[in-house]
């Protein structure tokens, strides 16, 4: 048992002390048994107690499928072959729905993109929130009902216990998420995942959105998983950065030294894209590979211009290449 | 040659509560340049965007392109001038109808112009320009990416040879590192053609690679315009500095959350409104911007609807502080 | 790559088989046996269907007669294949033509939508409120009982249903940006509608096409169960059914029957390649 748990340890615990989320070698495949398509190649991630981890990538490079895979609701005919997904000690892959259900919510808790969707048209806000803190907690009708007023409150909705009468249609597209995140921080998880926050929203919404959870994650003590293609606004919210490409983790470490020293030259790459030079306009050629049409070697040698043979030939190994940064590439 | 294109386009969406979409808009585009109508939703960029098309009529006011006026042609009139205003769309997914195969469609609004060339040699070169093969020509739109569509889009509005490209949003639903080949191409396409861009966007970094002008929109009227590198540099009004200041999300400091970010959300303005649409959302709101305010000249070519901006006390270093309470963050629907 | 010819056709022979395949249901190949018994029916039928034979009367099936004679000694297997001519051919036609005037008149209500939408809704709304035997009497009172009346019947019945349905499909298409973009081409209305609007909203329309052939043939055979529409002893699934209601309780039971299974198939082949129509378009 020990041996096994040794090794289902992901490369990347090193990054702290006893993570409370590690992904180790997690495989998600669809499509026929006999000849499966793969959409996260045993991809790896590890998440500090705390820390706000981003996770940045183009669109179909599965870093939504992860946070699916970590609340373990992939969708129908997909399914995650292998690897392990650490949770503060247990490893979520092998827990029974029952627990998993006591988790979502409770410990892990999601913020997706467009809230509104997610929140049930035919109930007040403030009944959705209360219902999901007494589920997790046991607490009263009343305590519960206390509880989302003041969390309403804390993130910035104004009377918050008449706005917590309204339904869902009610509120724009900002405080829509506002009431998104109240729900995902009522039953003060260790893990809030947000994918794609604020996409779609007005620019004006976006910085506010981005405060509240900011100021929430922070005063909670949470950690926060935020997914989003923008790596501007990964770098404004979070102190680690992993860059994913077409199902694998190219690299990893802190936003710091990712996007100021990267090390894999798709993570340059998108730098230049957010930060053009002066007079520039900066682009990444070709795209992103479909899963299942990828051959041996790394994801990205087809469009990366230092790509030599050995890079299409062999996936390289993440490696530690500094201290606490970790990289995908056969490049020093 | 000088083309002017001065729509002053008025649009009641809903008579009933008479808001118009579009109010009072004096917007001139110069011929080889590209302009970008920057604005969130609501601005009524799309909607000005599509008057100047012509796929929507304007209830008052007039689009003058190279000396014609158009908006009174009806649709047959009209026609001809088709083939010189063309449109580039912002979700390629819809852009393309399915059930067509992209050589199909291309080939249907290259007909607006035909020439000497021969209809299949013309589409492969179209295709070729925008970086496809000419084997897309067969493909239909499904099996074909996001950034492959609007290659193709962008292929069909100039197989026409227009003198006037209108894009709206067309890098909005492309990834980052997408954007910016789009982009490119766009710009090139430009170079070679002499073509003029209007370019709809809420996009400040396409912008700041693309545009020679910028026209600042907000609920429906325009708030700031002039040459890029002085509205970004130099912006003049509250709204635009707060939209930059949005824009900057490493950029925070409580003194600049204080003074310049813009609070709230979207109040649609009643009809009895005559002032300032960014009252109760801008921090140095007061007492007279309740009066209608008139865009004025600050610098030649640089205006801005704000009587604090025409005294002058929004410029350079100078950075007037919040009057209205941090904390008020307006209606919510 | 750079050799291959420019072209913009879309028919390869890959395509047009993947189009092909789902017809290898059974519920098509059921809907092909009903159409060639309707065609070959003369040959196969052992019998004349209204030759009257007295001295056969109400005999159960047998080698002689596969289904069994009815009241007047007509052999019951070849009137209903004989029937499936009149059926089938009233169902297809019917709603054929409900289709071909209702699709139209729906796709230009849904995407002029005005005074047109209006008196068009107004007017389909009025039919369909009118109970359908009680419609199908006055009409027939009216104009005289024939097969040519039914077939009309059944097509004004299902007109409202295909207008609707075509209007409220075509609605959300009306904005989308390939519209806009025909529109930018100088396309005339009656061009986007039909090139553009129609082709990519036919997938509900014809599963509902299927639908309302199974439905045309209840019609039928219910018109019939009350003596309207096909008169006797010209056979039609229905009116037998009609006749042999009542011996079921002599214990005669092929009379009915019989026919009754005839339906009952009919419906599901046309029903299953509804629903199969449909869901191939779900997607």
């Amino acid at each position: 048992m020990s041996v096994a748990q040794t090794q289902s340890r992901s490369v990347l615990a090193g990054i702290a002390d006893d993570p409370l989320l590690e992904i180790s070698g997690l495989v998600v495949e669809t499509g026929p048994q006999r000849r499966p398509i793969e959409l996260l190649r045993s991809i790896e991630l590890a998440i500090p107690r705390g820390a706000r981890v981003g996770v940045v990538g183009e669109s179909g490079s599965g870093k939504s499928m992860t946070a699916s895979a970590i609340l373990g609701v992939l969708p129908d005919g997909v399914r995650a072959r292998s690897g392990t997904i650490r949770f503060d000690g247990r490893d979520l892959m092998t827990l029974p729905e029952r627990e998993l259900r006591r988790i979502r919510g409770g410990e892990i808790s999601l913020v997706s993109q467009n809230a509104v969707a997610s929140l049930n048209p035919l109930m007040t806000v403030g009944a959705q929130i209360a219902k999901v803190c007494r589920e997790h907690t046991g607490v009263s009708k009343a305590e519960a009902w206390a509880r989302t007023v003041e969390l309403l409150d804390a993130l910035g909705i104004p009377e918050p216990d008449v706005r917590a009468r309204s339904y869902p249609h009610h509120f724009s597209g900002g405080m829509a998420q506002r009431v998104a995140i109240a729900m995902a921080l009522i039953c003060s998880p260790q893990l809030v995942i947000a994918d794609e926050p604020t996409t779609g929203l007005d620019a004006t919404i976006q910085a506010q959105v981005l405060e509240v959870i900011d100021g929430s994650v922070k005063a909670s003590g949470a950690a926060l998983l935020l997914i989003s293609h923008d790596l501007a606004v990964v770098r404004a919210m979070c102190d680690i950065v992993a860059v994913v490409y077409a199902g694998s983790l190219l690299e990893y470490g802190p936003a710091d030294e990712v996007l100021n020293r990267p090390l894999s030259p798709y993570t340059q790459g998108l730098i230049r894209c957010m930060d053009p030079p002066e007079g520039e306009i900066a682009f990444i050629p070709g795209r992103i590979p479909e899963p299942g049409t990828l051959g041996a070697g790394c994801p990205f040698a087809e469009r990366c211009e230092q790509a030599t043979d050995a890079c299409r030939a062999q996936q390289p190994a993440l490696r530690q290449l500094r201290p606490d940064h970790w990289v995908s590439c056969h490049h020093e | 040659m000088r083309k002017a294109f001065a729509p002053r386009g008025r649009h009641a969406r809903r008579t009933a509560s008479a808001v118009a979409a579009v109010d009072g808009i004096d917007l001139a585009l110069q011929a080889g340049t590209t302009t970008a109508l920057v604005g969130e939703s609501g601005s009524g960029k799309s909607t000005l965007a599509r008057l100047i098309v012509r796929l929507h009529d304007a209830d008052e006011g007039t689009i003058v392109f190279d000396g014609q006026e158009i908006q009174a042609l009806d649709e047959k009139a009209f026609r001809p001038l088709r083939r010189r205003v063309q449109m580039v769309f912002q979700n390629p997914l819809t852009s393309f109808d399915p059930s067509q195969t992209i050589g199909a469609s291309i080939l249907e609004t290259m007909r607006l112009a035909p020439d000497d060339e021969p209809e299949q040699e013309r589409l492969g070169r179209l295709l070729s320009e925008v970086g496809l093969s000419p084997r897309f020509a067969g493909l239909r739109p499904r099996e074909m990416s996001g950034g492959e569509l609007q290659r193709a889009g962008i292929a069909r509005a100039l197989s026409v040879r227009p003198d006037l490209v209108v894009m709206d949003e067309p890098t909005s639903a492309l990834d980052m590192s997408i954007q910016g080949q789009v982009l490119e191409l766009l710009a090139d396409l430009q170079r070679r053609h002499r073509l003029t861009y209007l370019l709809v966007t809420h996009d400040l970094r396409a912008v700041r690679m693309m545009a020679d002008r910028v026209v600042v929109m907000y609920l429906g009227q325009v708030v700031e315009e002039g040459p890029t590198e002085a509205v970004f540099g130099d912006p003049r009004h509250p709204y635009t500095r707060g939209l930059l200041y949005a824009y900057d999300l490493s950029g925070r400091d409580e003194e600049r959350d204080r003074d310049v970010r813009i609070r709230g959300s979207l109040r649609t303005p009643r009809p009895g409104d005559v002032g300032c649409r960014l009252v109760g959302r801008c921090p140095l709101s007061a007492d007279r911007c309740g009066e209608p305010q008139a865009l004025a000249e600050l610098a030649p070519g640089h205006r801005a609807r704000c009587w604090r901006a025409a005294e002058g006390q929004i410029a350079g270093d100078r950075q007037p502080h919040a009057t209205t309470d941090p904390t008020d963050l307006g209606e919510l629907t | 790559m750079s050799a291959e010819p420019v072209t913009a056709a879309a028919w390869t022979p890959a395509r047009i088989g993947s189009r092909l395949r789902p017809l290898l249901t059974p519920y098509w190949a059921l809907l092909l046996l009903f159409a060639l018994v309707a065609l070959l029916a003369p040959l196969i039928a052992p019998y004349d269907p209204i030759q009257a034979d007295l001295e056969a009367k109400l005999l159960p099936p047998s080698s002689a007669h596969l289904f069994g004679t009815d009241e007047n000694g007509m052999d019951i297997f070849s009137r209903v294949l004989y029937a499936t001519r009149t059926d089938l051919v009233v169902a297809v036609l019917g709603v054929a033509l409900a289709f071909v005037v209702g699709v139209p008149i729906g796709a230009l209500c849904g995407y002029l939508g005005g005074w047109l939408d209006e008196l068009f809704n107004r007017t389909s709304e009025i039919v369909q409120s009118i109970p359908l035997f009680l419609f199908a009497l006055m009409i027939f009172a009216a104009l005289g009982n024939s097969k040519t009346i039914l077939v009309a019947v059944v097509a004004i019945v299902n007109i409202p249903i295909f207008l609707k349905l075509t209007r409220s499909v075509v609605q959300p298409i009306k904005n989308q940006d390939y519209i806009a973009a025909a529109r930018l081409a100088g396309q005339p209305t009656s061009r986007i509608v039909l090139r553009h609007v129609l082709p990519n909203t036919l997938g509900p329309i014809v599963s509902q096409a299927s639908i309302s052939a199974a439905y045309a043939i209840q019609i039928t055979a219910g018109l019939a169960f009350i003596g309207l529409g096909v008169e006797l002893p010209h056979p039609e699934w229905g009116s037998m059914i009609q006749q042999g209601a009542p011996l079921i309780m002599n214990g005669d039971w092929w009379v009915s029957v019989f026919p009754g299974l005839a339906v009952l198939l009919a419906v599901v082949a046309f029903g299953g390649i509804g629903r199969q129509i449909a869901r191939r378009y779900d997607r």
